[in-house]
């Protein structure tokens, strides 16, 4: 008999662990936090961009917005459904005057980061204000929610 | 932390979580949570104090740009009059104030003494002097009937503004929505707000813009998307979240507006226009009518009295079932406000161009084009707005749109019947009228129904027959089994209609059933008329129910009212081979039941078959709908490679064959249509889904929509900005409370629960 | 009383710095505004045949917890079993070949650059401008078109 109730108890026991397990693993860990994407153009002004980014499987992207440098403020063209692939290609053009070269910050993702993200950025496509192709360095770094 | 003291401490958590859930189950415990009450505090006045007038007789004059050529405007039928409706639609040049009325403009309030004096069946306000003209940006004018009190009904509502933006190319629209939601309080706050878009609208895009900074929103699982959301309004970040409840009501939900701080929501979506009635419409829903639920509704809409906290105490019933939608009392106020314009480019010459809803100003910019806005003083969003164009009848030829990209092909048809069919009569009907007799319909929707139905039957030949079915809580009918429409039976059908009375819930499946119950004759086409609000939350049990049951029926549906639930019309008429229409709250409109004896009155194409080359594939909707007189109808499908612009449409109409020919511009870069083809999908695997035994309906859709990017029951969109954490814990939930649809009862819908 | 006591007449509007204690008015209004117990009944009543059975749920709720547990592990089970490309596939449409890209600058790609390139040439009203969508003008509506159809990433192998 007792022996039966030690079963029994170790399984409820069992159970209850797995439902807390169950409960708690979505929040572990879990943090938001902004990426930017930065583009160095050298001297030449920027006057599009096109670039691939990846975020490993500790990364959801949860919005996309302009980058820091006032040049590329507007929220850059992405797929919606993006990341569903671990992947997103996010791009955009500025046909205003005032143009940025150097290494400015083009866009901002935001993302929910569960464990340790492995970050690819991959340059597609760097252009300068008539669109033709230029020379250019792509980087990523990770923002601070402030 | 190991993990045996983790499930210590969890399982020690539980235990006493489970104890204190006992007792307050128990003891019936009132006390509401945060997260579901609705806030009534007040609020300051975003603009400068109200102009308070003691003058004992002042005249305004209001000329907001574009409507000083309107001296004067319809206000307020006396039958809505006596029905407690208070609310003055004014978009005249100059309005004096009743002696005993309090009236807002925007969210100023003016009190003061004038006339009103009635003129056939409206009331016109009598135009004074120009003594007194306050600076007015524009708003609505609002009658608050004496004995209220007034500016105290003002009811703060954290959504300020909804601005719509739509462009119209030839059926195609693309609409941008953009929700204002700020703060008025001292402390942060969620802001949820449940609100219509048309029923086949194709939520494409979302942003979220959080001060200068704008942020794309993404769609993912709904689910997930939700998990998304609360995580970030837990950790304090500004969030949104939009979810579908159903295929025309959304809940938007911003999370973590600070004191005092502004978020705008930016909404796009895409849509085919309906053609009915001779011209083409526009609609945008601005309010979700309250629905009646039920019992064994599975996912209600909720109705709620502004104040009301649910789950309410001592129900069983789990909180995150159904949707909650709170209304305003008949004499609160709150300032939200909607503006519109739209750019129009029809493709072909505009005739006429009006809007039976709202004040517009219309500027004709060539024949072809026009801008449309909504007046400044016509914005409380209490009834659907529709805007009207019609075209030369001749410019109306069957015509495909086509789009290629590396998904492949696509397309959109609209197939206009051939002119021949106008020239042939129609076989003998079987009519069986079936009226919505519940508290929602009381007062002027049940007049207008019955006063359509009396058209309907004075219309009928000797050969058809006829059959009245009413339903509110349950159903009767007129006749066991319909009878001739002789002029005897019509008469006393006549007199039925005038004896029905309201009152009580909307058991609409009462009436379904008994409408789609009876034996006919084989020799007559049998119509089933429905007139409705549609003011309920089992849509999908109604529409589960015609999908098996139709036969060879053939359904119509009337929505009445200024906020009708055109899902289920639309729907009802697709799954059931007919059409829908909309009737409104205006009496002029009854005459859209001619237009339903127009359509019948010649037979229809059916059969229809369609032929592009290389193979067309995908097409919807699935079951190929009959197309009658005046009503074109809309296939969207997917084109097989080899497409080269041979297109063969044909039909029969009896037992004859119809060729009908089609007009292909030859661009194949409309970048709506796919998305305009994969919502079509979704809502026929949403209608297959209430009938059908079919598994992976769910998934189907779900997989269209995360590849098409749409919002639909099983998608939401999400958007988080990572960047800032706000102080605090994640703030208190404020639903937004809306006004009850123009020419609805509160106290027989919401007050009464429904 | 009532909400309006901070607002009790025309006047009497609080100023933009007197925000209202929300929390407070919260409080009140959940102790001014019971809820009718008639209603009370009235919507736990049509709520009931959707609802919890209420009968015996003390002992049915263990087994059904018993029940859910188990349904937990296979699930997570089959989840860890399952390839993850499976999932990709499941989420992927099918693929035709494409035909409407536009390599405006005719470098043998289709990337952002055609986008920036074509908005120049509507900039300057160049003849030779594309209309990408169709709608029988080159304007903006043609590069966000482009733009829409560059950032759509390419179907992956296991899609097809």
């Amino acid at each position: 008999m007792k022996t039966k109730i030690l079963v029994v108890a170790s399984m409820l026991l069992a159970v209850v662990a797995l439902m807390a397990a169950g409960d708690d693993a979505p929040n572990q860990g879990v943090r938001f936090q902004p990426v930017d994407i930065f583009i160095d153009s050298g001297d030449v002004p920027l006057g599009a961009w096109q670039v691939e980014f990846g975020g490993g499987d500790a990364v959801e992207l949860v919005g996309v917005e302009g980058g820091p440098a006032p040049c590329w403020s507007e929220a850059p063209r992405y797929d919606p459904a993006a990341l569903m692939q671990d992947r997103v290609v996010v791009a955009a053009i500025n046909t205003q005057s005032e143009l940025c070269a150097g290494r400015v910050g083009v866009a901002r993702l935001h993302l929910r980061v569960q464990g340790t993200p492995a970050y690819t950025i991959k340059l597609i496509a760097a252009g300068n204000a008539e669109g033709e192709r230029i020379e250019a360095e792509v980087s990523v770094a990770e923002g601070v929610s402030e | 932390m190991n993990l045996t003291q983790r499930t210590a401490r969890t399982a020690l958590a539980m235990m006493l979580s489970a104890a204190v859930a006992v007792v307050a189950v128990s003891c019936g415990t009132s006390e509401p949570s945060r997260e579901l009450a609705k806030v009534l505090g007040p609020v300051p006045p975003a603009s400068s104090p109200p102009v308070q007038m003691t003058n004992s007789s002042v005249s305004l004059r209001l000329s907001p740009p574009g409507f000083a050529d309107r001296a004067s405007g319809a206000a307020m039928s006396q039958d809505q009059m006596s029905q407690d409706q208070h609310e003055l639609a004014m978009y005249g040049s100059a309005w004096s104030i009743p002696a005993t009325e309090t009236m807002y403009i925007g969210r100023e309030a003016i009190a003061g003494k004038a006339t009103r004096r009635r003129s056939g069946g409206n009331f016109e306000v009598a135009v004074e002097d120009d003594a007194v003209t306050p600076e007015i940006g524009g708003g609505t004018l609002a009658c608050i009937p004496a004995g209220a009190s007034g500016p105290d009904e003002y009811i703060p509502v954290p959504l300020e503004h909804t601005d719509v933006q739509a462009a119209i190319d030839g059926f195609i629209a693309r609409v941008g929505v953009t929700q204002t939601f700020l703060n008025p309080y001292a402390e942060k706050i969620e802001a949820v707000y449940v609100f219509p878009l048309p029923q086949d609208s194709a939520v494409s895009d979302f942003i979220m813009k959080v001060g200068d900074r704008t942020i794309r929103g993404i769609i993912r699982e709904r689910e997930e998307a939700k998990r998304l959301y609360e995580e970030a309004r837990a950790q304090g970040h500004v969030a949104s979240l939009l979810q579908q409840e159903r295929p025309n009501i959304f809940t938007q939900k911003v999370a973590n507006i600070e004191p005092g701080k502004s978020i705008d929501i930016d909404i796009t979506y895409f849509g085919a226009l309906p053609y009915r009635g001779g011209g083409f419409e526009f609609v945008f829903p601005m309010v979700v009518g309250p629905r009646y639920n039920p019992p064994g509704t599975t996912d209600p809409i909720r109705p709620l009295p502004r104040g009301v906290v649910y789950p309410t105490r001592g129900s069983d019933i789990p909180a995150a079932s159904g949707t909650n939608v709170t209304y305003l009392k008949d004499n609160e106020r709150s300032g939200h406000d909607i503006g519109i314009t739209l750019e129009l480019d029809a493709g072909v010459s505009i005739e006429h161009i009006d809007s039976p809803t709202h004040a517009v100003a219309i500027d004709r910019t060539s024949p072809t084009t026009a801008k449309v806005a909504l007046s400044p003083l016509d914005t409380i969003p209490n009834r659907d707005f529709v805007l009207r164009w019609e075209v030369a009848g001749d410019a109306m030829k069957t015509a495909m749109l086509t789009h290629e990209d590396e998904r492949g092909g696509f397309f959109t048809l609209m197939l206009v019947p051939p002119a021949e069919l106008e020239d042939l009569d129609r076989v003998p009907m079987e009519m069986i009228f079936v009226l919505d007799c519940s508290g929602s319909m009381r007062g002027q929707p049940l007049n207008l129904a019955r006063q359509a139905v009396k058209r309907a039957l004075r219309s009928m030949r000797p050969g058809d027959t006829f059959q009245i079915i009413r339903f509110a809580q349950n159903a009767a009918q007129f006749e066991a089994q319909p009878v001739s429409a002789t002029p005897d039976n019509v008469a006393r059908g006549i007199r039925y209609l005038d004896e029905l009375q309201v009152g009580g819930g909307t058991n609409m499946i009462y009436g379904i059933r008994s409408a789609l119950s009876f034996d006919h004759e084989d020799d007559h086409v049998r119509s089933i008329v429905f007139l409705t609000d549609g003011y309920i939350g089992n849509e999908g049990e109604i529409l589960g129910e015609i999908g098996r049951n139709l036969g060879d029926a053939r359904i119509f549906s009337f929505g009445i009212g200024s906020s009708p639930n055109r899902y289920l019309m639309q729907r009802m008429a697709d799954i059931g081979n007919g059409v829908a229409s909309m009737i409104g709250l205006d009496a002029s409109r009854v005459d859209a039941i001619d237009e339903f004896f127009e359509l019948t009155s010649h037979p229809a194409l059916h059969d229809v078959a369609i032929d592009l080359g290389g193979g067309a594939t995908d097409v919807f909707p699935s079951n190929m709908p009959d197309v009658f007189v005046g009503r074109p109808v809309f296939l969207s499908g997917r084109l097989a490679d080899g497409f080269d612009g041979d297109i063969k449409i044909t039909g029969r109409v009896g037992d004859t064959a119809q060729s009908i020919e089609c007009q292909w511009d030859g661009h194949r870069d409309r970048p709506a249509l796919p998305q305009i083809w994969a919502r079509s999908l979704i809502k026929d695997l949403n209608d297959r889904m209430t009938w059908s035994t079919e598994t992976g309906l769910a998934d189907r859709i779900r997989d269209t929509a995360l590849a098409y990017s749409l919002a639909s029951a099983f998608t939401s969109f999400v958007a988080v900005d990572s960047s800032r954490v706000t102080e605090g814990d994640h703030g208190t939930t404020v639903h937004v409370p809306v006004p009850v649809p123009e020419g609805v009862r509160y106290d027989t819908t919401v007050g009464r629960g429904g | 009383m009532n909400h309006e006591r901070h607002q009790s007449n025309v006047s009497g509007f609080p100023g933009k710095n007197e925000h209202p204690d929300l929390t407070a008015a919260l409080q009140r209004e959940s102790q001014r505004t019971p809820v009718p117990e008639a209603l009370d009944r009235r919507v736990a009543s049509l709520a009931m045949p959707v609802a919890t059975p209420r009968h015996g749920w003390r002992i049915t709720g263990l087994r059904v917890a018993a029940a859910a547990v188990v349904a937990l592990g296979l699930g997570i089970l089959a989840l860890l079993a399952l390839p993850q490309a499976e999932t990709r596939q499941r989420l992927s449409m099918p693929m035709s070949p494409a035909s409407a890209m536009r390599d405006v600058n005719g470098d043998g790609k289709v990337d952002v650059l055609d986008a920036l390139t074509l908005a120049r040439q509507i900039e300057r009203r160049d003849p030779g401008a594309v209309d990408s969508n169709g709608d029988g003008a080159a304007d903006t509506g043609d590069v966000d078109h482009l733009m829409t159809m560059i950032v759509r990433l390419a179907p992956q192998r296991n899609d097809s």
